[in-house]
């Protein structure tokens, strides 16, 4: 692939274009993970890239490009949501971005920051998978790909994260009407 | 659980995230190659006095985030020709890779040997992670277990060990760190130099001398006492194996283990605590709480549970033995760690319960505080924005000097917006000016008055 030889050669068109073609998927599964309040999220965003374009050279199948990124932002993520949590008492304040003119309404900006907030009391290793599934549809070979793991790993993981995620979304009033069995 | 409804939700979410994934990001591409490649050109401007963009001084005009910090002192490393700190750990000498835990076995310590003749000594079972190497020094994180520091002193020395939410910033010292993450505690024993702690519960920072030992926690007070009077005053020993410094090789080698040394220092005067202002409460000596019923069953399962980070387990233990006994019958010490516990295992009803208590119970104690605050965070966390206020109001009340009344003030502004609760929005960002001029939220306070056509008082 043009991009890949072109990253090899350090030109700059292909980074333009690896930035350009793969932004907005990187950033959406970055948001799929993390939400869309992190106030780090261009940060990571930016990591990935650097990360990729630094390493063009462990990518050994061109065409397993997609692949690769996602892998790198998954590992991204990871590294940062672990961090985070060595130091996460003071960290649930987050600036409020300014409301649009179209924003949904505050229930369900409430029920996303729930949604969210339940993905931060699970393991790392449960979360990830768990939202690229719920979020991205990924099936279960992408997201033994992306994490790293077998598939028989990731279906165990996600088997405890859908167990844990109802469990933890049935104590969630703003939830309730998305959770109630009906 | 309702999948039809939850995956509607689901669906709503995504599409903002695909909405605002399709925005780019300016200089993205550019930021990235010369963070992944190096830059082109050579400069001599200072940053802050940087040319305009042109297409080869293209770094020069970046909005300021944490990569261009990072990029600024890459390219200021290269620019004077300062190498990256390098580390080796052990006697095999295998290089550090940052952003990976290492572990020292249960019988011997791991010594860390940097380029700059810094060593970091990580006690037996203690796990450590070198995040970060810089031209000036290092950022390690303490997970858990102890940590000797022997930082060479230059005039650019910056060092950092980050332990849970505190910092200890060193420019050039000897130091124990012990971390304990179930109970977010941390001690720092100075033996050489000094070293500023930060983090919750210390305000701007507390700056350490040789000869000082910190005790601080989430929830706890703080405590600065001389070192060799801790020692011996300590009822227990210390959990911590005995200190032992590596031996040397063809690095640079450490110094005598701090044991020895500390039967030499001179008596240093007791340091005050925290200086309290007028209103404080006072902190009380011992806890006043009553001793634990002689009939509640003795369960330290829990406790030995929660101290290993089981907290599911120790939930449940606690459970066994009968949640809401416990509550009743714990001194506040230890049902502020129950409430830990429940919250670590994501049970906020039950960590509720033990907060609530706690408040009810022993409301002019320290503790307190931090269930007030942990009430209106959980409160936030489980979708319920009065309530949530409501403990934020008393907590500012009840405790108007603590160390997270800025937080609080903050998080008011959010809640009443959140409410469309015009009246409290507006009151919440006066009493947040008065009382907090230079806090993070000031942009919103002043944002919120504006909205509402009420002029910000200066």
């Amino acid at each position: 692939m043009e991009i890949v030889r072109g990253l090899r050669e350090r030109q700059a068109f292909a980074a333009n274009a690896l930035v350009g073609q793969y932004g907005p998927y990187v950033r959406r599964v970055l948001f799929r993970v993390m939400g869309t309040q992190d106030p780090e999220h261009e940060d990571l965003v930016q990591e990935v890239f650097t990360r990729a374009i630094a390493g063009i050279k462990q990518l050994t199948s061109p065409g397993a490009l997609r692949a690769w990124l996602t892998q790198i932002a998954v590992f991204t993520a990871r590294g940062v949501i672990r961090h985070r949590r060595r130091s996460n008492w003071l960290m649930f304040l987050v600036e409020v971005p300014d409301q649009p003119a179209d924003a949904p309404p505050p229930s369900v900006c409430e029920a996303a920051g729930c949604v969210y907030q339940i993905l931060d009391q699970m393991p790392v290793d449960e979360r990830i998978p768990y939202s690229l599934r719920l979020f991205e549809g990924m099936d279960l070979a992408e997201l033994a790909t992306a994490c790293g793991v077998s598939v028989a790993t990731v279906r165990r993981r996600l088997a405890r994260a859908e167990a844990r995620f109802a469990r933890l979304a049935a104590k969630y009033e703003a939830l309730a009407p998305w959770v109630r069995s009906t | 659980m309702n999948d039809q409804r939850l995956t509607d939700l689901i669906s709503q979410l995504k599409a903002d995230q695909d909405t605002l994934a399709n925005q780019p990001i300016p200089g993205l591409a550019e930021r990235c190659m010369d963070e992944a490649w190096g830059p082109t050109v050579e400069f001599s401007v200072p940053l802050s006095t940087a040319a305009p963009f042109t297409h080869k001084l293209r770094w020069l005009l970046v909005p300021v985030t944490a990569g261009c910090v990072f990029l600024a002192g890459y390219l200021l490393a290269t620019r004077t020709s300062r190498p990256m700190l390098q580390g080796k750990m052990g006697s095999d000498a295998i290089a550090i890779e940052t952003g990976k835990s290492i572990t020292a076995t249960a019988d011997r310590v791991l010594p860390l040997r940097f380029t700059d003749g810094s060593v970091v000594t990580v006690q037996p079972k203690a796990t450590v992670e070198v995040a970060r190497l810089t031209t000036s020094g290092a950022e390690v994180l303490l997970e858990n277990g102890a940590l000797l520091a022997d930082i060479v002193h230059t005039p650019d020395t910056q060092w950092q060990i980050i332990a849970g939410p505190f910092r200890v910033l060193v420019t050039g010292t000897r130091f124990l760190t012990s971390y304990r993450p179930n109970f977010q505690s941390l001690e720092v024993q100075l033996y050489q130099g000094s070293v500023l702690v930060q983090g919750p519960m210390l305000g701007n920072g507390i700056p350490l001398v040789a000869g000082q030992k910190l005790e601080v926690g989430v929830g706890q007070a703080v405590v600065v006492r001389p070192l060799h009077r801790a020692l011996a005053s300590q009822p227990t020993p210390p959990k911590i194996a005995p200190l032992i410094a590596p031996t040397s090789d063809d690095w640079p080698s450490a110094t005598a283990s701090p044991m020895e040394k500390t039967s030499d220092l001179e008596p240093v005067p007791t340091p005050a605590l925290l200086p309290a202002t007028p209103t404080q409460p006072k902190a009380p000596a011992k806890p006043t709480s009553p001793a634990l019923p002689a009939n509640l069953p003795r369960s330290p399962d829990w406790a030995n549970l929660a101290d290993e980070g089981q907290y599911e387990a120790a939930l449940e233990a606690a459970e066994a033995v009968g949640f809401t006994e416990l509550c009743k019958g714990l001194p506040a010490h230890r049902l502020i760690t129950l409430a830990d516990v429940a919250r670590f295992a994501g049970d906020p009803a039950l960590t509720r319960k033990a907060f609530e208590s706690l408040v009810k119970r022993f409301p002019r104690e320290r503790y307190a505080a931090d269930a007030l605050f942990g009430l209106g965070r959980l409160s936030s966390e489980t979708g319920n924005p009065r309530q949530a206020a409501r403990w934020f109001e008393r907590y500012l009340r009840d405790w108007p000097n603590d160390a997270l009344v800025e937080q609080a003030a903050g998080r008011l502004l959010e809640l009443y917006q959140t409410l469309g609760d015009d009246a409290g929005a507006v009151a919440s960002a006066k009493y947040y000016l008065e009382h907090h001029p230079s806090g993070m939220r000031v942009t919103h306070a002043k944002r919120i008055l504006s909205d509402h056509g009420v002029e910000a008082n200066r």
